[in-house]
Protein backbone atom coordinates (compact mmCIF):
# COMPACT_ATOMS: atom_id res chain seq x y z
CA UNK A 1 0.00 0.00 0.00
CA UNK A 2 1.18 3.12 -0.60
CA UNK A 3 0.91 6.04 1.99
CA UNK A 4 1.05 9.91 1.93
CA UNK A 5 3.90 10.32 4.44
CA UNK A 6 2.88 13.91 5.86
CA UNK A 7 1.75 13.21 9.74
CA UNK A 8 -2.10 13.81 10.29
CA UNK A 9 -1.83 13.98 14.14
CA UNK A 10 1.43 14.55 16.39
CA UNK A 11 1.67 15.37 19.81
CA UNK A 12 4.53 16.89 20.85
CA UNK A 13 6.21 15.85 25.02
CA UNK A 14 2.54 15.41 26.46
CA UNK A 15 2.00 15.30 30.50
CA UNK A 16 -1.34 14.74 31.83
CA UNK A 17 -1.51 15.69 35.61
CA UNK A 18 -5.07 14.38 37.47
CA UNK A 19 -6.12 16.60 40.39
CA UNK A 20 -2.47 18.59 40.66
CA UNK A 21 -1.90 20.00 43.85
CA UNK A 22 -4.33 17.42 46.09
CA UNK A 23 -3.17 14.22 47.97
CA UNK A 24 -4.79 12.35 45.11
CA UNK A 25 -2.16 14.06 42.24
CA UNK A 26 -1.36 11.33 39.88
CA UNK A 27 0.69 11.51 36.92
CA UNK A 28 -1.07 9.74 33.74
CA UNK A 29 0.80 10.33 30.67
CA UNK A 30 4.34 11.62 31.06
CA UNK A 31 6.55 13.55 28.11
CA UNK A 32 4.94 11.45 25.16
CA UNK A 33 6.01 12.66 21.95
CA UNK A 34 4.44 10.42 18.85
CA UNK A 35 2.80 11.24 15.69
CA UNK A 36 0.24 9.23 13.06
CA UNK A 37 0.56 9.42 9.14
CA UNK A 38 -2.42 9.86 7.41
CA UNK A 39 -3.91 6.32 6.68
CA UNK A 40 -1.85 4.58 9.23
CA UNK A 41 -3.25 2.06 11.07
CA UNK A 42 -1.95 1.56 14.48
CA UNK A 43 -2.43 -0.80 17.66
CA UNK A 44 -2.03 1.03 21.02
CA UNK A 45 -1.23 -1.47 23.86
CA UNK A 46 -1.18 -1.16 27.39
CA UNK A 47 -1.65 -2.17 30.90
CA UNK A 48 -5.15 -1.07 32.45
CA UNK A 49 -3.86 2.32 34.04
CA UNK A 50 -1.05 2.92 31.79
CA UNK A 51 -2.27 5.63 30.33
CA UNK A 52 -3.76 4.71 26.93
CA UNK A 53 -7.55 6.20 27.74
CA UNK A 54 -6.47 9.08 29.24
CA UNK A 55 -3.69 9.97 26.01
CA UNK A 56 -6.12 9.70 23.44
CA UNK A 57 -8.77 12.01 25.42
CA UNK A 58 -6.52 14.60 24.15
CA UNK A 59 -6.42 14.00 20.40
CA UNK A 60 -10.01 15.53 20.32
CA UNK A 61 -9.76 17.96 22.91
CA UNK A 62 -11.89 16.97 25.60
CA UNK A 63 -8.46 16.79 28.32
CA UNK A 64 -6.13 19.51 28.06
CA UNK A 65 -2.44 18.53 28.65
CA UNK A 66 -1.10 19.79 31.86
CA UNK A 67 1.76 20.14 29.89
CA UNK A 68 2.83 19.81 25.53
CA UNK A 69 0.99 20.23 22.83
CA UNK A 70 -1.47 18.69 20.16
CA UNK A 71 -1.42 18.98 16.70
CA UNK A 72 -3.81 18.02 13.66
CA UNK A 73 -2.11 18.63 10.71
CA UNK A 74 0.00 21.18 11.73
CA UNK A 75 -1.88 23.21 13.58
CA UNK A 76 -2.35 23.44 17.79
CA UNK A 77 -5.80 22.32 18.35
CA UNK A 78 -5.33 24.39 22.12
CA UNK A 79 -4.60 27.45 19.75
CA UNK A 80 -8.48 29.10 20.39
CA UNK A 81 -11.73 27.61 21.01
CA UNK A 82 -12.57 27.37 17.35
CA UNK A 83 -9.71 25.04 16.91
CA UNK A 84 -10.56 22.77 19.71
CA UNK A 85 -14.15 22.54 18.15
CA UNK A 86 -12.34 21.50 15.07
CA UNK A 87 -10.74 18.65 16.02
CA UNK A 88 -13.72 17.32 17.75
CA UNK A 89 -14.72 16.77 14.18
CA UNK A 90 -11.33 15.51 12.62
CA UNK A 91 -10.54 12.85 15.24
CA UNK A 92 -13.62 11.04 15.76
CA UNK A 93 -13.57 9.06 19.17
CA UNK A 94 -15.07 5.66 20.00
CA UNK A 95 -15.09 5.16 23.77
CA UNK A 96 -15.53 1.97 25.48
CA UNK A 97 -18.98 0.71 25.11
CA UNK A 98 -20.38 3.11 23.26
CA UNK A 99 -23.49 1.62 23.07
CA UNK A 100 -24.28 3.67 26.50
CA UNK A 101 -24.20 6.47 24.79
CA UNK A 102 -27.43 5.98 22.36
CA UNK A 103 -30.12 7.99 22.99
CA UNK A 104 -31.85 9.00 19.71
CA UNK A 105 -35.39 7.20 19.13
CA UNK A 106 -34.26 5.88 16.03
CA UNK A 107 -31.62 4.20 14.77
CA UNK A 108 -31.25 6.74 12.08
CA UNK A 109 -31.44 9.91 14.28
CA UNK A 110 -28.68 8.53 16.47
CA UNK A 111 -26.16 7.47 13.79
CA UNK A 112 -27.37 11.56 12.80
CA UNK A 113 -26.46 13.05 15.39
CA UNK A 114 -22.32 13.80 15.18
CA UNK A 115 -22.99 14.62 11.36
CA UNK A 116 -25.83 16.82 12.19
CA UNK A 117 -23.71 18.17 14.90
CA UNK A 118 -20.92 19.18 11.69
CA UNK A 119 -23.60 21.60 10.11
CA UNK A 120 -23.91 19.00 7.18
CA UNK A 121 -27.20 19.44 4.77
CA UNK A 122 -29.80 16.87 4.93
CA UNK A 123 -28.95 14.88 1.54
CA UNK A 124 -25.23 14.32 3.14
CA UNK A 125 -26.39 13.51 6.37
CA UNK A 126 -28.54 11.30 4.54
CA UNK A 127 -25.51 9.61 2.52
CA UNK A 128 -23.48 9.13 5.63
CA UNK A 129 -25.78 7.57 7.54
CA UNK A 130 -27.07 4.98 5.04
CA UNK A 131 -23.75 4.57 3.84
CA UNK A 132 -22.03 3.32 7.21
CA UNK A 133 -25.19 2.07 8.17
CA UNK A 134 -24.70 -0.97 5.66
CA UNK A 135 -20.54 -0.56 6.83
CA UNK A 136 -21.76 -2.47 9.65
CA UNK A 137 -24.15 -4.40 8.51
CA UNK A 138 -27.60 -2.73 9.55
CA UNK A 139 -29.74 -3.61 7.06
CA UNK A 140 -32.31 -0.48 6.09
CA UNK A 141 -35.22 -1.63 7.89
CA UNK A 142 -33.41 -1.19 11.62
CA UNK A 143 -32.98 2.25 10.83
CA UNK A 144 -36.43 3.07 11.91
CA UNK A 145 -36.34 0.99 14.88
CA UNK A 146 -35.34 2.02 18.56
CA UNK A 147 -31.88 1.55 19.07
CA UNK A 148 -32.92 0.25 22.92
CA UNK A 149 -34.81 -2.40 21.11
CA UNK A 150 -31.68 -4.00 19.06
CA UNK A 151 -29.16 -6.42 20.61
CA UNK A 152 -25.97 -5.67 22.48
CA UNK A 153 -23.83 -6.57 19.52
CA UNK A 154 -26.68 -4.39 17.09
CA UNK A 155 -26.46 -1.40 19.91
CA UNK A 156 -22.36 -1.48 19.05
CA UNK A 157 -22.72 -1.11 15.30
CA UNK A 158 -25.49 1.61 15.58
CA UNK A 159 -22.39 3.47 17.90
CA UNK A 160 -19.66 2.79 15.66
CA UNK A 161 -21.64 4.03 12.63
CA UNK A 162 -22.65 7.09 15.03
CA UNK A 163 -18.83 7.94 14.80
CA UNK A 164 -18.01 6.51 11.24
CA UNK A 165 -20.41 8.60 9.62
CA UNK A 166 -18.51 11.81 11.03
CA UNK A 167 -15.46 10.75 8.41
CA UNK A 168 -13.23 12.36 11.00
CA UNK A 169 -9.61 11.80 9.45
CA UNK A 170 -8.35 10.50 12.24
CA UNK A 171 -10.73 7.85 13.89
CA UNK A 172 -9.79 6.66 17.47
CA UNK A 173 -11.45 3.74 18.72
CA UNK A 174 -10.96 2.76 22.22
CA UNK A 175 -11.44 -1.06 22.77
CA UNK A 176 -13.83 -1.50 20.18
CA UNK A 177 -14.69 -5.20 20.99
CA UNK A 178 -14.70 -5.18 24.50
CA UNK A 179 -17.33 -6.91 25.76
CA UNK A 180 -18.09 -8.92 22.53
CA UNK A 181 -18.52 -12.56 21.74
CA UNK A 182 -15.68 -14.08 19.40
CA UNK A 183 -18.27 -13.67 16.12
CA UNK A 184 -19.34 -9.54 17.25
CA UNK A 185 -15.72 -9.45 17.49
CA UNK A 186 -14.68 -10.63 14.11
CA UNK A 187 -17.83 -8.29 12.88
CA UNK A 188 -16.18 -5.31 14.22
CA UNK A 189 -12.66 -5.95 13.01
CA UNK A 190 -14.18 -6.36 9.83
CA UNK A 191 -16.14 -2.88 10.03
CA UNK A 192 -12.96 -1.17 10.97
CA UNK A 193 -10.67 -2.86 7.99
CA UNK A 194 -13.28 -2.02 5.64
CA UNK A 195 -13.92 1.66 6.38
CA UNK A 196 -9.79 2.02 6.51
CA UNK A 197 -9.57 0.41 2.74
CA UNK A 198 -12.77 2.60 1.74
CA UNK A 199 -11.77 6.45 3.18
CA UNK A 200 -7.93 5.92 3.80
CA UNK A 201 -8.57 7.03 7.23
CA UNK A 202 -5.90 6.69 10.18
CA UNK A 203 -7.15 4.66 12.46
CA UNK A 204 -5.93 4.37 16.08
CA UNK A 205 -7.42 1.43 18.37
CA UNK A 206 -6.26 0.64 21.98
CA UNK A 207 -6.66 -2.63 23.24
CA UNK A 208 -4.55 -4.86 25.52
CA UNK A 209 -5.39 -7.97 23.12
CA UNK A 210 -2.19 -8.75 21.40
CA UNK A 211 -3.84 -10.79 18.92
CA UNK A 212 -5.86 -8.21 17.94
CA UNK A 213 -2.85 -5.71 17.37
CA UNK A 214 -1.30 -8.42 15.55
CA UNK A 215 -3.76 -9.02 12.94
CA UNK A 216 -4.78 -5.64 12.53
CA UNK A 217 -2.04 -3.08 13.43
CA UNK A 218 0.80 -1.89 10.58
CA UNK A 219 2.03 0.25 13.47
CA UNK A 220 2.31 -1.15 17.25
CA UNK A 221 2.87 1.71 20.31
CA UNK A 222 3.50 -0.05 23.55
CA UNK A 223 2.00 2.25 26.84
CA UNK A 224 3.56 1.72 30.27
CA UNK A 225 3.29 4.23 33.19
CA UNK A 226 2.47 7.12 31.13
CA UNK A 227 5.11 6.67 28.79
CA UNK A 228 5.88 5.07 25.65
CA UNK A 229 7.56 1.82 25.87
CA UNK A 230 7.97 0.74 22.14
CA UNK A 231 6.89 1.72 18.99
CA UNK A 232 7.40 0.31 15.55
CA UNK A 233 5.80 -2.68 13.27
CA UNK A 234 4.73 -5.45 14.85
CA UNK A 235 8.04 -7.47 13.59
CA UNK A 236 10.02 -4.77 15.15
CA UNK A 237 7.54 -4.86 18.42
CA UNK A 238 7.14 -8.56 18.53
CA UNK A 239 10.85 -9.17 18.29
CA UNK A 240 11.04 -8.09 22.16
CA UNK A 241 8.87 -10.45 23.19
CA UNK A 242 10.64 -11.35 26.06
CA UNK A 243 10.78 -7.44 27.35
CA UNK A 244 7.25 -7.23 26.62
CA UNK A 245 6.29 -10.65 29.13
CA UNK A 246 8.78 -8.74 31.50
CA UNK A 247 6.45 -5.87 31.47
CA UNK A 248 4.23 -8.09 32.57
CA UNK A 249 2.80 -7.71 29.01
CA UNK A 250 1.20 -10.63 26.74
CA UNK A 251 2.08 -11.78 23.26
CA UNK A 252 0.41 -13.27 20.69
CA UNK A 253 0.16 -17.54 21.07
CA UNK A 254 2.34 -18.11 18.11
CA UNK A 255 5.01 -15.94 19.43
CA UNK A 256 4.80 -17.40 22.70
CA UNK A 257 5.47 -21.10 21.26
CA UNK A 258 8.15 -19.74 19.61
CA UNK A 259 9.61 -18.23 22.71
CA UNK A 260 9.30 -21.82 23.89
CA UNK A 261 10.62 -23.65 21.17
CA UNK A 262 13.43 -21.36 20.42
CA UNK A 263 14.20 -22.13 24.59
CA UNK A 264 14.49 -25.55 23.87
CA UNK A 265 17.68 -25.05 21.58
CA UNK A 266 15.45 -24.76 18.10
CA UNK A 267 16.88 -22.21 15.67
CA UNK A 268 13.74 -19.99 15.28
CA UNK A 269 13.04 -16.54 14.92
CA UNK A 270 10.97 -15.29 17.69
CA UNK A 271 9.51 -12.02 15.92
CA UNK A 272 6.71 -14.34 14.41
CA UNK A 273 3.32 -13.02 15.43
CA UNK A 274 0.68 -14.68 13.03
CA UNK A 275 0.14 -17.87 12.15
CA UNK A 276 1.04 -17.43 8.42
CA UNK A 277 4.38 -16.50 9.18
CA UNK A 278 5.11 -19.26 11.80
CA UNK A 279 3.89 -22.13 9.40
CA UNK A 280 5.95 -20.81 6.55
CA UNK A 281 9.17 -20.73 9.13
CA UNK A 282 8.32 -24.14 9.93
CA UNK A 283 7.52 -25.15 6.64
CA UNK A 284 11.79 -23.41 5.37
CA UNK A 285 12.93 -25.49 8.76
CA UNK A 286 11.24 -28.90 7.97
CA UNK A 287 12.85 -28.19 4.20
CA UNK A 288 16.46 -27.33 5.85
CA UNK A 289 16.61 -30.09 8.70
CA UNK A 290 16.69 -32.97 5.67
CA UNK A 291 21.01 -32.84 5.76
CA UNK B 1 -16.12 19.79 37.43
CA UNK B 2 -18.96 17.37 38.66
CA UNK B 3 -16.16 16.08 40.94
CA UNK B 4 -16.92 19.69 43.02
CA UNK B 5 -20.16 18.43 44.03
CA UNK B 6 -19.57 16.38 47.44
CA UNK B 7 -22.26 14.90 49.85
CA UNK B 8 -22.12 14.13 53.10
CA UNK B 9 -18.43 13.83 52.74
CA UNK B 10 -16.83 11.74 55.67
CA UNK B 11 -13.21 12.09 56.33
CA UNK B 12 -11.96 8.81 58.35
CA UNK B 13 -10.23 9.29 61.38
CA UNK B 14 -9.73 8.05 65.13
CA UNK B 15 -11.04 10.88 67.05
CA UNK B 16 -13.02 9.87 70.02
CA UNK B 17 -15.84 11.90 67.79
CA UNK B 18 -15.04 9.30 64.81
CA UNK B 19 -15.44 6.66 67.30
CA UNK B 20 -18.90 7.88 69.26
CA UNK B 21 -21.52 5.51 68.56
CA UNK B 22 -23.47 7.35 65.19
CA UNK B 23 -26.86 7.44 67.51
CA UNK B 24 -25.38 9.21 70.60
CA UNK B 25 -24.27 11.92 67.91
CA UNK B 26 -27.46 12.06 66.08
CA UNK B 27 -29.12 12.91 69.81
CA UNK B 28 -26.80 15.12 71.17
CA UNK B 29 -26.45 16.88 67.35
CA UNK B 30 -30.69 16.91 68.10
CA UNK B 31 -30.16 18.34 71.36
CA UNK B 32 -27.61 20.80 70.56
CA UNK B 33 -29.89 22.16 67.54
CA UNK B 34 -32.48 22.46 70.15
CA UNK B 35 -30.74 24.53 72.28
CA UNK B 36 -29.61 26.91 69.90
CA UNK B 37 -33.01 27.56 69.51
CA UNK B 38 -34.23 28.03 72.95
CA UNK B 39 -30.98 30.37 73.46
CA UNK B 40 -31.17 33.92 74.09
CA UNK B 41 -28.30 36.38 74.76
CA UNK B 42 -24.59 36.99 74.71
CA UNK B 43 -23.25 34.37 77.14
CA UNK B 44 -25.55 31.30 76.46
CA UNK B 45 -24.51 31.74 72.56
CA UNK B 46 -20.86 32.16 73.66
CA UNK B 47 -20.89 28.83 75.37
CA UNK B 48 -22.86 27.42 72.76
CA UNK B 49 -20.65 28.45 70.44
CA UNK B 50 -17.41 27.94 72.65
CA UNK B 51 -18.93 23.83 73.38
CA UNK B 52 -18.88 23.53 68.96
CA UNK B 53 -15.38 24.72 68.75
CA UNK B 54 -14.01 22.90 71.54
CA UNK B 55 -15.94 19.31 69.85
CA UNK B 56 -14.01 20.47 66.57
CA UNK B 57 -10.74 20.74 67.86
CA UNK B 58 -11.52 17.15 69.39
CA UNK B 59 -12.55 15.88 66.43
CA UNK B 60 -8.94 17.17 64.61
CA UNK B 61 -10.56 18.25 61.51
CA UNK B 62 -9.26 21.02 60.12
CA UNK B 63 -11.46 24.60 60.80
CA UNK B 64 -11.01 25.60 57.23
CA UNK B 65 -13.51 22.67 56.11
CA UNK B 66 -16.01 23.79 58.68
CA UNK B 67 -15.88 27.26 57.96
CA UNK B 68 -15.82 25.80 53.99
CA UNK B 69 -19.14 24.10 55.00
CA UNK B 70 -20.60 27.21 55.94
CA UNK B 71 -20.35 28.93 52.38
CA UNK B 72 -23.43 27.86 51.12
CA UNK B 73 -25.29 29.60 53.44
CA UNK B 74 -23.43 32.85 53.33
CA UNK B 75 -26.41 34.16 51.04
CA UNK B 76 -29.23 32.75 53.35
CA UNK B 77 -27.26 34.33 56.04
CA UNK B 78 -27.09 37.83 54.27
CA UNK B 79 -30.88 38.00 53.71
CA UNK B 80 -32.08 36.85 57.29
CA UNK B 81 -29.69 39.72 58.11
CA UNK B 82 -31.30 42.44 56.17
CA UNK B 83 -34.84 42.01 56.54
CA UNK B 84 -34.23 41.75 59.99
CA UNK B 85 -32.08 44.20 60.58
CA UNK B 86 -34.71 46.64 58.28
CA UNK B 87 -38.31 44.86 59.76
CA UNK B 88 -37.98 44.70 63.23
CA UNK B 89 -40.03 47.37 64.96
CA UNK B 90 -38.80 48.67 68.13
CA UNK B 91 -36.21 51.71 69.00
CA UNK B 92 -35.31 53.46 65.97
CA UNK B 93 -31.47 54.27 64.80
CA UNK B 94 -31.89 55.31 61.56
CA UNK B 95 -34.39 56.22 59.27
CA UNK B 96 -34.07 56.79 55.45
CA UNK B 97 -37.19 56.51 53.14
CA UNK B 98 -39.10 53.70 53.84
CA UNK B 99 -35.80 51.81 55.58
CA UNK B 100 -35.09 52.05 59.25
CA UNK B 101 -32.96 50.25 61.54
CA UNK B 102 -33.57 49.83 65.13
CA UNK B 103 -31.61 48.20 68.08
CA UNK B 104 -33.80 44.78 68.59
CA UNK B 105 -33.55 44.28 64.82
CA UNK B 106 -30.47 44.71 64.95
CA UNK B 107 -30.20 41.97 67.88
CA UNK B 108 -32.82 39.74 66.05
CA UNK B 109 -30.33 40.00 63.37
CA UNK B 110 -27.15 38.93 65.24
CA UNK B 111 -29.07 36.26 67.10
CA UNK B 112 -30.58 35.04 64.02
CA UNK B 113 -27.03 34.26 61.93
CA UNK B 114 -25.63 33.10 64.78
CA UNK B 115 -27.74 30.56 65.20
CA UNK B 116 -27.78 29.36 61.08
CA UNK B 117 -24.11 29.47 61.34
CA UNK B 118 -23.93 27.17 64.70
CA UNK B 119 -26.49 24.78 63.19
CA UNK B 120 -24.64 24.63 59.49
CA UNK B 121 -21.49 23.79 61.39
CA UNK B 122 -22.35 21.50 63.71
CA UNK B 123 -24.43 19.08 60.98
CA UNK B 124 -21.32 19.62 59.10
CA UNK B 125 -19.32 18.24 61.90
CA UNK B 126 -21.24 15.30 62.46
CA UNK B 127 -21.61 14.37 58.51
CA UNK B 128 -17.68 14.86 58.02
CA UNK B 129 -16.84 12.46 61.66
CA UNK B 130 -19.75 9.67 60.62
CA UNK B 131 -19.68 7.76 57.54
CA UNK B 132 -22.92 7.58 55.40
CA UNK B 133 -23.25 3.83 56.18
CA UNK B 134 -22.86 4.41 60.12
CA UNK B 135 -25.43 7.62 59.85
CA UNK B 136 -27.91 5.36 57.77
CA UNK B 137 -27.43 2.65 60.43
CA UNK B 138 -27.58 4.92 63.40
CA UNK B 139 -31.07 6.77 61.87
CA UNK B 140 -32.58 3.22 61.44
CA UNK B 141 -32.02 2.19 64.99
CA UNK B 142 -33.28 5.59 66.38
CA UNK B 143 -36.52 4.94 64.17
CA UNK B 144 -36.73 1.66 65.01
CA UNK B 145 -39.75 1.87 67.64
CA UNK B 146 -41.73 3.47 64.47
CA UNK B 147 -41.67 -0.34 62.93
CA UNK B 148 -44.16 -0.90 65.74
CA UNK B 149 -46.35 1.74 63.94
CA UNK B 150 -45.60 -0.08 60.38
CA UNK B 151 -43.43 2.69 59.20
CA UNK B 152 -40.71 0.44 56.82
CA UNK B 153 -37.49 1.95 58.88
CA UNK B 154 -35.12 -0.54 57.32
CA UNK B 155 -36.35 -0.51 53.71
CA UNK B 156 -36.20 3.55 53.91
CA UNK B 157 -32.79 3.10 55.57
CA UNK B 158 -31.60 0.57 52.68
CA UNK B 159 -32.42 3.02 50.11
CA UNK B 160 -31.07 5.74 52.15
CA UNK B 161 -27.57 3.82 51.68
CA UNK B 162 -28.07 2.81 48.18
CA UNK B 163 -28.71 6.34 46.59
CA UNK B 164 -25.45 7.49 48.65
CA UNK B 165 -23.42 4.67 47.50
CA UNK B 166 -24.50 5.64 44.00
CA UNK B 167 -24.04 8.82 43.75
CA UNK B 168 -19.97 8.73 43.01
CA UNK B 169 -21.40 5.90 40.70
CA UNK B 170 -23.33 8.21 38.31
CA UNK B 171 -21.15 11.09 38.71
CA UNK B 172 -18.51 9.41 37.06
CA UNK B 173 -21.19 7.50 34.46
CA UNK B 174 -22.27 11.55 33.62
CA UNK B 175 -18.96 12.57 32.91
CA UNK B 176 -17.86 9.77 30.51
CA UNK B 177 -21.10 10.17 28.98
CA UNK B 178 -20.94 13.81 28.60
CA UNK B 179 -17.71 13.04 27.24
CA UNK B 180 -18.72 10.72 24.58
CA UNK B 181 -21.30 13.13 23.26
CA UNK B 182 -19.13 16.02 22.82
CA UNK B 183 -16.64 13.81 21.00
CA UNK B 184 -20.06 13.44 18.37
CA UNK B 185 -19.94 17.40 18.75
CA UNK B 186 -22.40 18.03 21.27
CA UNK B 187 -22.22 21.19 22.82
CA UNK B 188 -23.05 22.03 26.54
CA UNK B 189 -21.66 25.35 26.93
CA UNK B 190 -23.26 27.84 24.57
CA UNK B 191 -26.32 29.16 23.38
CA UNK B 192 -29.16 30.48 26.01
CA UNK B 193 -30.80 28.29 28.70
CA UNK B 194 -33.09 26.82 26.77
CA UNK B 195 -30.40 25.48 24.28
CA UNK B 196 -28.43 24.07 27.40
CA UNK B 197 -31.26 22.11 28.52
CA UNK B 198 -32.44 20.42 25.58
CA UNK B 199 -28.31 20.02 25.14
CA UNK B 200 -28.65 17.63 28.03
CA UNK B 201 -31.43 15.09 26.61
CA UNK B 202 -27.93 12.83 24.66
CA UNK B 203 -26.31 12.89 28.53
CA UNK B 204 -30.05 12.34 30.52
CA UNK B 205 -31.25 9.69 28.11
CA UNK B 206 -28.22 6.78 28.66
CA UNK B 207 -27.97 8.12 32.20
CA UNK B 208 -31.57 7.28 33.00
CA UNK B 209 -31.02 3.98 31.39
CA UNK B 210 -27.77 2.93 33.15
CA UNK B 211 -29.26 3.80 36.09
CA UNK B 212 -32.39 1.87 35.58
CA UNK B 213 -30.13 -1.48 34.29
CA UNK B 214 -28.19 -0.91 37.46
CA UNK B 215 -30.88 -0.59 39.55
CA UNK B 216 -32.28 -4.17 38.03
CA UNK B 217 -28.79 -5.83 38.65
CA UNK B 218 -28.50 -4.71 42.20
CA UNK B 219 -32.30 -6.05 42.81
CA UNK B 220 -31.42 -9.46 41.28
CA UNK B 221 -27.98 -9.64 42.78
CA UNK B 222 -29.77 -9.04 46.31
CA UNK B 223 -31.85 -11.38 45.70
CA UNK B 224 -29.80 -13.96 45.03
CA UNK B 225 -28.30 -13.52 48.51
CA UNK B 226 -31.49 -13.71 49.21
CA UNK B 227 -32.12 -10.55 50.52
CA UNK B 228 -35.95 -10.25 51.99
CA UNK B 229 -35.97 -7.01 54.24
CA UNK B 230 -34.92 -6.42 57.80
CA UNK B 231 -36.84 -9.34 59.37
CA UNK B 232 -34.56 -11.40 61.21
CA UNK B 233 -31.33 -9.81 59.50
CA UNK B 234 -28.29 -10.08 61.78
CA UNK B 235 -25.22 -7.17 61.60
CA UNK B 236 -21.67 -7.87 61.25
CA UNK B 237 -21.11 -4.18 63.33
CA UNK B 238 -23.50 -4.05 65.97
CA UNK B 239 -24.29 -0.36 67.00
CA UNK B 240 -22.61 -0.52 70.84
CA UNK B 241 -22.84 2.54 73.04
CA UNK B 242 -19.40 2.84 75.03
CA UNK B 243 -17.83 5.44 76.97
CA UNK B 244 -16.68 7.95 75.00
CA UNK B 245 -20.58 7.95 74.47
CA UNK B 246 -21.21 8.32 77.64
CA UNK B 247 -18.74 11.01 78.46
CA UNK B 248 -19.60 12.96 75.39
CA UNK B 249 -23.34 12.71 75.96
CA UNK B 250 -23.17 13.84 80.06
CA UNK B 251 -20.47 17.03 79.02
CA UNK B 252 -22.87 17.98 75.85
CA UNK B 253 -25.88 17.95 77.95
CA UNK B 254 -24.24 19.59 80.32
CA UNK B 255 -23.02 22.55 77.85
CA UNK B 256 -26.20 22.78 76.85
CA UNK B 257 -28.19 23.00 79.10
CA UNK B 258 -26.10 25.76 81.41
CA UNK B 259 -26.38 27.69 78.02
CA UNK B 260 -30.53 27.18 78.21
CA UNK B 261 -30.68 27.70 82.20
CA UNK B 262 -28.33 31.05 81.71
CA UNK B 263 -30.44 32.35 78.70
CA UNK B 264 -33.77 31.68 81.19
CA UNK B 265 -32.42 33.60 84.03
CA UNK B 266 -30.10 36.43 82.73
Amino acid sequence: MEHDTTNVLTVEHLSHVYSPGTPFEKKAVDDVSFSARKGEFIGLIGHTGSGKSTLIQHFNGLLAPTSGRVLINGEDIFQSKEMTRAARFAVGLVFQYPEYQLFEETVYADVAFGPKNMGLDKEEIDRRVRENCRIVGLSESALDKSPFELSGGQKRRVALAGIFAMEPEVMVLDEPMAGLDPAGCADVFRFIQEYHEKHGTTILFVTHSMEYAAQMAQRIVVMQRGRILMDGTPEQVFSRAQELLEAGLDVPQVTRVFLELKRRGLPVDTGVYTMEQAAAQLRAMKGGAVC
Amino acid sequence: MLKDITLGQYFPGTSPLHRMDPRAKLLILIFYIVAIFVCNGLIPYAICAAGLAAVIALSRISPKLILKSLKPVVFIVIFTGVLNVLYTPGQELWRWWIFKITLEGIYTALTMIVRILLLVASTSLLTYTTSPMALTDGLERLLGPLKKLHVPVHEFAMMMSIALRFIPTLIEETEKIMSAQKARGADFDSGNIFRRAKALVPVLVPLFVSAFRRADELACAMECRLYHGGVGRTRLHTLRYGRVDLWGGLLSVAVCAAAIALSRLL
